[in-house]
Order: structure tokens, then C-alpha cells, then sequence
């Protein structure tokens, strides 16, 4: 299983949305299919597909033991979501110190065999600064920061540095996302592209009310808006990626697992998105 | 040891050279004749299975060997007439005969190596880059051509400091002048404007100082990366002069629009930018075309500036530079487009002053026998000028038919069958070598439209600037008279006389055939093929007077760009460019969408993009036309980069052009043929009746003077040809 993290270092910047459709558009390269991973607390990941927010997630297998694949629900043709759970506040206290005694808990609980069969995981990653951000990004072969194309993304490039410098051990790119046809957007895109030792990508996702209206449909924008550039330039991350992961050198696993679904007793997968 | 071989290789050669003359000047009869020319074409048609230089040198040299054979056979054995007409006629069509063979050899000469240059690439020191002063020199062209033109030579790629745009405006026009400020490029005018655009660019030397100067006239828009490609050579050899790129066009000449062929058979220009310069460049004798070309400032100081000694100044100053030992190179990458001329009458006027300025050259700075060039530099300035001499001998060659059909004269005196032994074998083996080497580049029969096209044009104005080199321009027409359908009837009606005449010479064939000359029946029908050819290249020619004329103030390019579409409500449509022009642009669409809305048009060039504010026109049968609203300057620019200023942007311009088909291209020509024709014969209605009126009375004069202006003999005759073919239809009834 390939893991891309999807990271961002301010709020808005359209991370979460980024990871949906990013797994959706990778199902398409994915015989396995794509496990889409919410690490982030605000669990806002399962909305993109209609996946209600009382479902438990990883946090709750984690505290309670048992397989994560137990909480994974099918919830696109070929998606499959792993919430994080909604945890009530004591919850999350626990799952904070259980975290950080175990700093292997996140490795732990993604080598369950019934997670290991998806081609890809695409992990929708905690905030900036966290100690679950910190945990995972060691994890992920991939690393995706997103970055909206408005000034207040340039007061956020400093702390991008540190990021990269002191957890990052593979590659990391950096996403553009909401471009408009502004000179403003082209002239922050141009500047962000001018960083040294930032990796920026050579394509952009626009700004599209294709994009909201797909979330409010309960859809990725692939399906509410097949033509939209936003799906365009979905397809086009997703064709990146494949590509990325393909050429860089990897942790040692050859090709992502190819096994059949059917083949699967241990994670008796919720299928359907509403329950 | 060396000595030996050197005596080896003498002796070879020698060996070679006695037996090529032996080759060329062993007469035969008309069997051994046909039998050795039909071996030497099947070996021929062997070679041409083989692309590659070699093969082509082959074939080159078997087709120097047939037609010097068939030359010299004409000069020795042919030349022996009766009368004194005979002897006129005869000399003028071996004249026009020798001219076409001399034509032949320096072409052969010149393209013997189609030297293929490859960009080099610059040093990675950028301090080594030279500095570069782009000239745009205008004159009275309107500002919306001259626009992108500056906008694209601005965005170049190259340093800032060292890359300097001066617009050269010898019109001295405000609207210029606040353009260039707006634009931030210098501004040249000059108070005098003594010799055109050599004068301009003469004085814009003089006020610049950046080492390489490239030229661009004011409708070239250069591709981004042009100078990239181009001055690479410059640092590497301190010694050459120019360089120069060919011109493109992106829109049809008149030729390829009024045929219908744009973009599917090689144009006029194709033949001399994609090969003949290339056989310049091995020779060192690359000739400066005025534009898309790069000069170094010390060769041009050298020489004293752009020559002004010849209408075409710029072969001139090529010339020039050869002449002090400066090298000169041709890249056969396209980096720059322009537009070909509008109309037939332009299209003329343009080629007129280039024949012309080039006999200039022959007489003003003759470069046969002028100091300081090299053989191989001669020959290809010679064959430059000759060339364009044409004119004469393309017309002794169409209506040479009407020299026997006409007056009776014997202009070539050989049996048929002999002549066809040896004119055969010449004339294959010069289309075999068309249709190997210059499949890419002209299509068999085109040449002959090519050059008929202008023959009649490029007479007079040769033969003037041949014996008075300083009487400057002839202007030949300035604006041709478009009748309805769109001919021009002022420059067909001189193809319209051709060609009632050529018309004339194929009837009175067909009446000799029939009526009398039936003891002579080989020369009839010869001279009958040949008029037959006539009719068909003139009718072709007056296809070409046929204006199908579509105004369009932007031409619009088909290019598939990724694009997208933002409308006012948000959202954002990926598409595909149909195609695309500074005004507009048609896309791939299926939503519905309301004529008149506005939205922003997006465009992905490589990995950048521009969006623009456009205006929807039409939307119907999955198609958008959308027109730009206002651009800013800035605006305007990135558009001009998106049509014009990718580096790959004429790359596959002719892809999927197959190589030449001579049988294919014939058809096409019948056809195209066939509606000059009847298009001429409609418009000009009045003077076609006349002429054939003339034709018939003329006929019938000729056979009354035969039979010493009796009827009876006539009739007898007709009446006994109508029994004679009554019998032979009814003795093939029978035998069915």
C-alpha cells in the first residue's frame, strides 16, 4: 500500500477536499481500490461522501482494540473511508496519550491485512503543529502539502521549511490550489514556485463552484461535475501521483498489493455510505 | 604510397569523366536508344525504393546524363532546317531548350548536399551571450499586423540587459510612436527615407550598438525561443555573418487558396526554405531573405550596411558578406510566421521585384565573375538569378505546339519516333529526381502552375532591370480588378489569350488529324500532347485568377491548446482550442450557453496559463465561438504568446502530408484545371465566342488554301472520311 499524506499548514486551504477527490480519482488507477484515511480530529473527511459524522473511526478501534478495517466503510466505487471518529473530549484525551506512548500506534493500525490489500491510502492529515501529524508523516511515501493561491500562504512558507526539514523523510510537493484567472493567484503561484528547496507542482487546482456544489451533493467532483476543470485537474493530480510514486524509490514493498476484494473475511466492510 | 592513390583516384575519375561523354554523345537509333533509356529507368525506379543522400546523387547524376544526352542529340543532329521561319522558331526553342538544361545542372549543383544545421546550444556562461538589437522596420502596414509582431519579439528569451526591440517606423505615424511607448520598445524614425527599408535599417544602425542584430519585417511574429536556437552559432563561429531561418506563413497564399490546397500541397516558398538553402548553406552561399535573420554588426559595418544597389537588397548584402569572407548559415527551424500576401495580384507584385532584384544583381554586382567568391558560391547566385529568368522560356515552351499547328514550321527536325526515344528518358528522369528529392518540398506539375503563374508577369520587368540595372521598381499592379465570383479578370486576361491561343493549336490538331497531315501522323500527335499540356497548366493558372477571397481581419490558427472556461456563475469548464486567432476562438463544447455572455477564457500553454475576458459569439453543434473583449497590452501579449511564440509552434504544420504522388497531384490539377477553365469561359464570355469564332474562320481559311480555295475538294474530302469511318464502325459491329 502506497500512502500519500495530504498536509496542509493553514485552515481553508481546501486539504480535506483535496484528499477526497484526490482518492476518488485515484480509484481509477487502483485495482485494489483507495483506503481514504482521516487522521485529521475535526473528521470532516467522511462528508465529502455523504458519510455521517457519528460513525466511530480509527480512535475508537484504537481505544478499544480490534481491527481499524472494522471501521472502514466502502463509500464510492472503489474509495473506501476510514474515519477518524467523532470522540467525545475524554476520548480524545486517551487516544492523545495513547498516541504518545506509542508513537508506532498510526503504523500499527494500517498494517492490518485487510487495510494492506488497497493500492493506495490516501491520508487526510491532522493540522499543523500535532503530535498526530508528526506521527504520520514518517508513514507516508508521498507527501502533498496544499496551498491555497492567496497572500496569506506566503506567511505560512517559513513553517513549511520546518516542516519539511524536520519530519519529512519522503518526497514532498507542494500543491496549489483555488487559482483563479487573478493576476494576484498567478503572481502567489509565482512566487511560491520561486522558493528554494520547495518542490511545487506543475499544475494547479482552479477555483470552480463545481467544487462546493460537488460537496454539498455528497459526491466527489469527478461525479457531480465530470467536465469541470476541477475534476480535470483531479484526474491530472491523480495521473501525477501514480507516476511519482511509480519512478521514486520505494520503502522496499516492489508494486502496491494487487489482491482480489472478494478474498477478505477478516473486515466485514460496511458498504453504502448512509447508515 | 599516397601518390599512387592519388594517381588511382585521377585515373578513376578520368575513366569516369570519358565515359560519361561517351554516354552523352553516342548517337543511336530509336530502338537502341528506347531500350538504353528504359534500362536506365528501371535502375532508376531501383533507386528511388532507397531514401538518403546517396540515392539522390544517383538519381541526380542519371538524370544530368539523360538529359545532357537528349541536349546533345538536339544540338547536333536536330538543328537542320528548311526555311527561314523554321530557323527562327527552331533556335528560340532550342534557346529556351539550353536555358531549362543549364537551370537543371546548377540546380543539381546547388542541392548536391542539402546541408541539415542543428541549433547549438549557447554557452551556459550567460556573460558570453552577445547583446541583440531586433529591428522591426514598417513602413504603411496598419498597426494591428505590427502589434504582435513587437509584443513577440519583446518576449524573446533572452537577458533583459542584452535584448533591445526598436520599432523602425519609416512612416513617421503617431498611433506607432504611442504604441512603442506603451510598450516600452525603442522608437526609430529617420528624417529622410531614401532608399525604402534598406534606408531604415541603415540608419537604425546607426543610432544602436548591440553586437547581432535580427530582423524581423513588421508581420513576423517570432517564436519565444528564437534567438535561443539561432545565436548559439554566432558565439561558436566568430566569423559568421548571418544566419539565417525560413519564412512561414500561417495563412494561404493566394495560390493555395484559390486551388483549395492550403496546408496540403507544399507552397511555393517550401521548395526554396526546405531545400535549396540547405544546398546554399553546404556551399557557404545562404542568401539574407530580408527577415527571420540574424546579422552581426561588425560584417555589416564591413560591407557599409544593408546593400542598396538592388531592389532585393537583402541577397545583395548576403552576398556582400561571402564576397569579405564572412561565413553564413541557414537553420531550417521554424521560429517565426508571417502572412503570405492577399491576393494574385499581390502575390505577383511581390515575386516581380524579387526576379527583378535578383537580374539586378546579376548585372550590378555580377557574381559569376565578381572578386572573392568561391565556385560553389557562384553557381548558387547564378542559378539565384538565372532562375528568374524564366519568363521567356516558359512561354516558348506553351506555345511551342503552335509552331507546326499554327505556321507548319518544323522546329525540330528528327523523326517522332526518335525524338520521343531521346525527350522521354529527359523528362522521366528529371520527374523521378522531383519526386525523390523534393517530395517534401513541391509537388510534381506544381512547379510548372508555380512558374506560369508569373511567367508573363516577370518578362518584361527581367528584362529591363537586365539591361538597365538602375531603373528601379517596375511596378506591375498594385490592386487586381475582382470580377463576379471573385476573378480577376486584369491579371487572367493575359493566361485568357494564352490560352485561347493553346486552345487553337489543339483544334487545328485535331483537324490536321482528321483532315490532312495523315502522312505525318507522329508529328501531329507530339505536337498535340504537348498543346493538350498547355491547355491544362493555363487553365490550372486561371484557376489560380479565381479569387475565392475570404476577408478575415484575424486569421485564425487550428491549434488544440488545453483550455477552460469560467463563466459568471463560478464555475469552470475544461475544454480543447478548436481553433484560435488574436480575436477570438472556437472551442469544443456541449453545455448550452447564452449568446452574449461574458466569461473568462483560460489557456494552457506548457505549464503556465493566461486567462482572457471574451464574449460568447455562437454555440451550436458542440462548438463555442467566443470573441475577446478589449485586452490590456499585457493581455495581448500572453495571446500572442499562446498563437505565436511557442517554440513548437510550426513544428508539424504539414503533418499528415503525404510525399509526393505524381499521378495524384496530376489529378488534382486536371480538376482544378478544368474549373479555370470553365470559370474564365463564363466570365469572359464575349472574348472567348470571338476567339473561337476567329479559330473557326481561320480553320477554314487554312483548308481552303490547301485545296486552292475550292469547296468541292473539301467536301469530297469530308464526305470520303465519313465513309471511311462508317466502314470502320461497321466493321467493328461486325466483328462484335
Amino acid at each position: 500500500m502506497k500512502m500519500v499524506a495530504i498536509v496542509s499548514l493553514k485552515g481553508g486551504v481546501g486539504k480535506t477536499t483535496t484528499a477526497a477527490n484526490l482518492g476518488a480519482a485515484l480509484s481509477q488507477h487502483a485495482p485494489g481500490g483507495v483506503l481514504l484515511v482521516d487522521c485529521d480530529p475535526r473528521n470532516q473527511l467522511g462528508i465529502h461522501f455523504g458519510l455521517g459524522c457519528g460513525a466511530p473511526g480509527l480512535t475508537q478501534r484504537s481505544l478499544r482494540g480490534g481491527s481499524w478495517a472494522r471501521a472502514a466503510h466502502q463509500v464510492w466505487d472503489g474509495v473506501t473511508c476510514l474515519p477518524f471518529g467523532a470522540p467525545s473530549a475524554a476520548e480524545r484525551g486517551d487516544f492523545e496519550s495513547l498516541l504518545a506512548g506509542r508513537a508506532e500506534l498510526l503504523r500499527e493500525g494500517l498494517a492490518d491485512p485487510a487495510l494492506e490489500r488497497f493500492g493506495f491510502a490516501v491520508i487526510d492529515a491532522a493540522p499543523w503543529p500535532s503530535q498526530l501529524l508528526e506521527s504520520l508523516l514518517p508513514l507516508a511515501d508521498l507527501v502533498l502539502i496544499v496551498l491555497s493561491a492567496d497572500p496569506a500562504s506566503f506567511a505560512t512558507l517559513p513553517s513549511l521549511q520546518a516542516l519539511l526539514q524536520q519530519h519529512c523523510r519522503a518526497a514532498a510537493h507542494v500543491l496549489i490550489n483555488c487559482v483563479d484567472g487573478t493576476r494576484l493567484a498567478r503572481d502567489v503561484r509565482a512566487v511560491i514556485a520561486a522558493q528554494p528547496e520547495v518542490s511545487v507542482l506543475p499544475f494547479v487546482v482552479h477555483r470552480d463552484q463545481a467544487v462546493p456544489e460537488a460537496l454539498a451533493s455528497e459526491r466527489p467532483v469527478l461525479e457531480h461535475a465530470p467536465m469541470s476543470q476541477a475534476a480535470e485537474d483531479f484526474r491530472c493530480l491523480a495521473d501525477w501521483v501514480v507516476d511519482a510514486l511509480a519512478t521514486q524509490p520505494g520503502k522496499g514493498e516492489g508494486a502496491p498489493a494487487r489482491s482480489e476484494r472478494a478474498d477478505d473475511e477478516a473486515a466485514p466492510l460496511v458498504t453504502g455510505a448512509n447508515q | 604510397m599516397t601518390l599512387v592513390r592519388r594517381a588511382q583516384q585521377l585515373l578513376l575519375a578520368a575513366a569516369a569523366v570519358v565515359l560519361a561523354v561517351m554516354g552523352v554523345v553516342t548517337p543511336l537509333d530509336a530502338t537502341p536508344q528506347l531500350i538504353v533509356g528504359g534500362l536506365a529507368f528501371g535502375f532508376a525506379l531501383l533507386v528511388m525504393t532507397r531514401r538518403g543522400r546517396l540515392a539522390a546523387q544517383v538519381l541526380t547524376l542519371l538524370s544530368v546524363l539523360a538529359s545532357s544526352r537528349y541536349i546533345w542529340w538536339r544540338l547536333s543532329s536536330t538543328l537542320d532546317f528548311d526555311t527561314t521561319l523554321d530557323w527562327i522558331l527552331g533556335l528560340l526553342l532550342i534557346a529556351a531548350e539550353l536555358y531549362a538544361f543549364v537551370i537543371l545542372l546548377l540546380g543539381a549543383f546547388q542541392t548536391v548536399h542539402v546541408l541539415e544545421r542543428k541549433p547549438v546550444p549557447l554557452p551556459a556562461d550567460r556573460a558570453r551571450w552577445p547583446t541583440v538589437d531586433v529591428f522591426i522596420p514598417t513602413y504603411n502596414e496598419p498597426l494591428d499586423l505590427v502589434r504582435p509582431t513587437v509584443l513577440a519579439a519583446q518576449a524573446l528569451d533572452w537577458p533583459a540587459d542584452k535584448l533591445r526591440v526598436h520599432l523602425l517606423d519609416d512612416g513617421c505615424r503617431a498611433e506607432f510612436r504611442a504604441f512603442a511607448v506603451r510598450a516600452r520598445v525603442n522608437y526609430i524614425v529617420r528624417a529622410e527615407h531614401k532608399h525604402a527599408k534598406a534606408g531604415n535599417l541603415n540608419h537604425a544602425l546607426t543610432v544602436t550598438d548591440g553586437e547581432l542584430i535580427a530582423i524581423f519585417d513588421s508581420d513576423h511574429i517570432a517564436a519565444r525561443s528564437f534567438l535561443q536556437l539561432t545565436v548559439g552559432w554566432f558565439v561558436r563561429d566568430p566569423r559568421l555573418g548571418m544566419l539565417q531561418t525560413p519564412h512561414h506563413f500561417y495563412n494561404a497564399d493566394p495560390i493555395e487558396r484559390n486551388l483549395g490546397q492550403f496546408r496540403r500541397v507544399p507552397n511555393e516558398g517550401e521548395l526554396f526554405y526546405g531545400h535549396v538553402q540547405g544546398g546554399n548553406d553546404f556551399w557557404n552561399a545562404t542568401f539574407f531573405c530580408g527577415s527571420c535573420a540574424i546579422i552581426r554588426r561588425s560584417g555589416l559595418a564591413a560591407v557599409g550596411g544593408i546593400a542598396t544597389g538592388s531592389v532585393t537588397e537583402d541577397a545583395l548584402t548576403s552576398l556582400e558578406l561571402q564576397r569579405i569572407g564572412y561565413g553564413t548559415a541557414y537553420l531550417n527551424v521554424r521560429q517565426a510566421a508571417g502572412l503570405a500576401t492577399d491576393t494574385l495580384a499581390a502575390h505577383i507584385g511581390q515575386r516581380v521585384r524579387w526576379a527583378q532584384g535578383m537580374a539586378q544583381i546579376l548585372r550590378v554586382s555580377n557574381p559569376l565573375f565578381g572578386r572573392g567568391l568561391g565556385l560553389g558560391q557562384r553557381l548558387c547566385y547564378l542559378n539565384a538569378s538565372l532562375h528568374f529568368l524564366y519568363g521567356l522560356p516558359r512561354l516558348i515552351f506553351l506555345l511551342g505546339p503552335l509552331a507546326y499547328l499554327l505556321f507548319g514550321a518544323h522546329i525540330c527536325a528528327a523523326s517522332p519516333t526518335l525524338l520521343l526515344a531521346y525527350l522521354l528518358p529527359h523528362l522521366c528522369h528529371a520527374m523521378l529526381v522531383d519526386a525523390h528529392v523534393r517530395r517534401r518540398f513541391r509537388y510534381a506539375f506544381w512547379n510548372n502552375i508555380y512558374e506560369t503563374v508569373l511567367a508573363i508577369y516577370i518578362l518584361v520587368p527581367t528584362l529591363v532591370a537586365l539591361l538597365q540595372p538602375r531603373a528601379g521598381v517596375f511596378k506591375v499592379t498594385d490592386k487586381g480588378v475582382l470580377a463576379e465570383g471573385g476573378f480577376d479578370r486584369r491579371i487572367a486576361r493575359r493566361y485568357l489569350i494564352l490560352l485561347l491561343a493553346s486552345t487553337a493549336g489543339v483544334a487545328l490538331a485535331l483537324a490536321r488529324l482528321i483532315l490532312w497531315d495523315e502522312y505525318d501522323v507522329g508529328t501531329v500527335l507530339i505536337n498535340l500532347a504537348w498543346c493538350t499540356f498547355s491547355v491544362f497548366t493555363l487553365g490550372a493558372v486561371l484557376a489560380v485568377a479565381c479569387e475565392s477571397r475570404q476577408v478575415r481581419r484575424m486569421h485564425r490558427l487550428p491549434l488544440t491548446l488545453r483550455a477552460a472556461l469560467r463563466t459568471t456563475s463560478g464555475h469552470v469548464l475544461a475544454t480543447k482550442t478548436r481553433d484560435l486567432s488574436l480575436g477570438g476562438a472556437w472551442l469544443d463544447w456541449t453545455e448550452p450557453m447564452a449568446v452574449n455572455e461574458h466569461v473568462e477564457l483560460g489557456l494552457f500553454v506548457g505549464f503556465a496559463e493566461c486567462w482572457f475576458p471574451a464574449r460568447v459569439v455562437a454555440c451550436d453543434r458542440g462548438r463555442l465561438q467566443l470573441a475577446f473583449a478589449p485586452l490590456s497590452l499585457r493581455q495581448e501579449s500572453e495571446l500572442v504568446q499562446a498563437l505565436f511564440g511557442r517554440p513548437d509552434a510550426w513544428v508539424d504544420w504539414e503533418r499528415g502530408r503525404p510525399d509526393d504522388q505524381p499521378l495524384a497531384s496530376l489529378r488534382t490539377l486536371m480538376q482544378k484545371s478544368a474549373r479555370g477553365i470553365r470559370a474564365a469561359a463564363t466570365v469572359e464570355r464575349r472574348l472567348v465566342a470571338g476567339a473561337l469564332l476567329a479559330v473557326a474562320t481561320i480553320s477554314v481559311c487554312f483548308l481552303l488554301a490547301r485545296t486552292g480555295w475550292r469547296v468541292q475538294p473539301l467536301v469530297e474530302r469530308v464526305s470520303e472520311l465519313g465513309s471511311v469511318m462508317s466502314d470502320r464502325l461497321q466493321s467493328a459491329a461486325d466483328v462484335r
